[in-house]
């Protein structure tokens, strides 16, 4: 735009990046519109929702409440990140086995969450899991075959 | 139209105060960014610059000293819940940090930033005034040690000048003697903004007579604030359902005195006051 510009640099699903970007520019809008990765999606713009979740340090984030310039030096994962030489994360496929996607705009900030839990307690309970995912709103599925499809990746891992 | 300006990001406390100082009004602060980041998305930051004060060490400490504990304003809500130094010495905040917005939430909205957006629902607010918490305030050129109700000065306002941010805060450790419940009424548990919270921290001695008896209500006073006249009522006693029921109603009075009677009372006095009730109760429960 002009003299504004701010380059900043971070870690994307694996690989080095870095990027000049507006300083008022929120975490989503450079990850979809500058890195074309639309996984993470624009569902309330306030924090609500967490269809933009993403992982920050492995943690989750809402991307829509975060400024680009703060990934500045950041691990950052999406759900594009979540596919490891072509093949999908347990928890995707558990998603899909147990029905846990209807529409699909909640879904990858659903993994997310999930992913960032699993990874820090590999057998959680189911409070813990209802938890995890409660800053994650759903419209179609009810939530019942999410929380299932997160329990069924849990014990599939410890088996 | 997202508001435009510059964003700095110092790399010591002193560069940060010293980019405030010369910034001052035309400069806002950003930690965690979750509610700054609604005010940008709807164009309404009118600043040149926004400092992000998110990772400066100073910011992000824990320490005990002297027998206070020492809470930087940057630190996430998250990273307060996980830390033993605050189960221990102050659990009353851990658990209300607990009931902030969502997990999301509470990975980047900080400590100092619920405090300097002052909203009268913030969770952190009564635990903060039942842990007697006592408000950092840094500038280039000084710093101030204020109460909570002085930086806090109403709704969405602060009495923090120009140049100054919060820098942490203050705690007096609990003795493990103590006693506390948080406890809150919402639409839902996650991602809803209190309709009211209730913290209470409270100590008996062998007897069972309240020695020390602290009760903060957010969001029914333009202020953070302690009520003091409920807290009285129990202290020296052993406690009761009639006593706590009158405490209750001695804190909906204090309400209307602060607050006026409001198109929301009809509603709020009696959920205030079994919000309390349910508070108390939760402590004294082994004893009543």
């Amino acid at each position: 735009m002009d003299g504004n510009m701010l380059k900043i640099a971070f870690q994307l699903n694996g690989k080095e990046v870095s990027i000049e970007i507006n300083p008022e520019d929120s975490a989503l809008m450079v990850l979809r519109d500058r890195f074309h990765l639309k996984g993470a999606k624009e569902g309330c713009g306030i924090g609500e929702c967490g269809a933009c979740t993403i992982l920050v340090d492995g943690l989750a984030v809402n991307s829509c409440l975060m400024l680009a310039a703060q990934l500045d030096g950041r691990n950052v994962k999406t759900v594009e990140g979540l596919v490891h030489q072509e093949k999908m994360d347990i928890l995707q496929e558990k998603f899909i086995e147990h029905g846990a996607i209807q529409c699909g705009f909640c879904t990858p900030g659903m993994l997310l969450s999930a992913r960032a839990l699993l990874d820090e307690n590999p057998s959680p309970d189911h409070d813990s899991i209802v938890e995890a995912l409660s800053g994650n709103l759903c419209r179609c599925t009810g939530y019942v075959q999410v929380v299932e499809a997160v329990e069924d990746a849990a014990a599939e891992r410890e088996s | 139209m997202r508001s435009s300006f510059r964003y700095i990001r110092p790399n010591s406390l002193n560069e940060a105060l010293s980019c405030l100082a010369q910034q001052r009004e035309r400069a806002a602060v950003i930690a965690g960014g979750t509610d700054l980041s609604v005010t940008i998305r709807k164009g309404e930051l009118n600043k040149d610059y926004v400092v992000d004060i998110s990772r400066l060490p100073e910011a992000k400490a824990v320490e005990l000293a002297d027998g206070a504990l020492m809470l930087g304003a940057a630190l996430t809500f998250t990273e307060l819940i996980r830390n033993p130094l605050i189960a221990k010495h102050a659990p009353v905040l851990g658990a209300a940090c607990r009931c902030i917005g969502s997990v999301q939430i509470r990975n980047a909205g900080t400590l100092g930033g619920n405090v300097a957006n002052a909203s009268p629902a913030a969770d952190s607010v009564p635990a903060l005034m039942v842990h007697n918490a006592r408000v950092l305030v840094q500038s280039l050129a000084s710093q101030r040690v204020l109460t909570l109700a002085q930086v806090v000065s109403g709704p969405y306002t602060t009495t923090l000048e120009p140049g100054e941010i919060i820098l942490g805060f203050l705690i007096d450790l609990m003795p493990s003697t103590y006693r506390f419940s948080f406890q809150r009424i919402a639409r839902r548990k996650t991602l809803s903004i209190a309709r009211a919270n209730a913290a209470v921290l409270s100590c008996q001695n062998s007897e069972g007579e309240v020695v020390d008896f602290r009760l903060s209500v957010g969001s029914i006073t333009p202020r953070p604030c302690r009520l003091s006249e409920a807290e009285t009522h129990l202290v020296g006693h052993i406690p009761s359902i009639q006593l706590i029921k009158e405490a209750a109603e001695l804190v909906t009075r204090e309400m209307i005195r602060k607050s006026g009677v409001r198109s929301s009372t009809e509603y709020k006095k009696p959920a205030v006051e079994g919000l309390v009730l349910k508070t108390i109760t939760d402590v004294f429960r082994p004893y009543l």
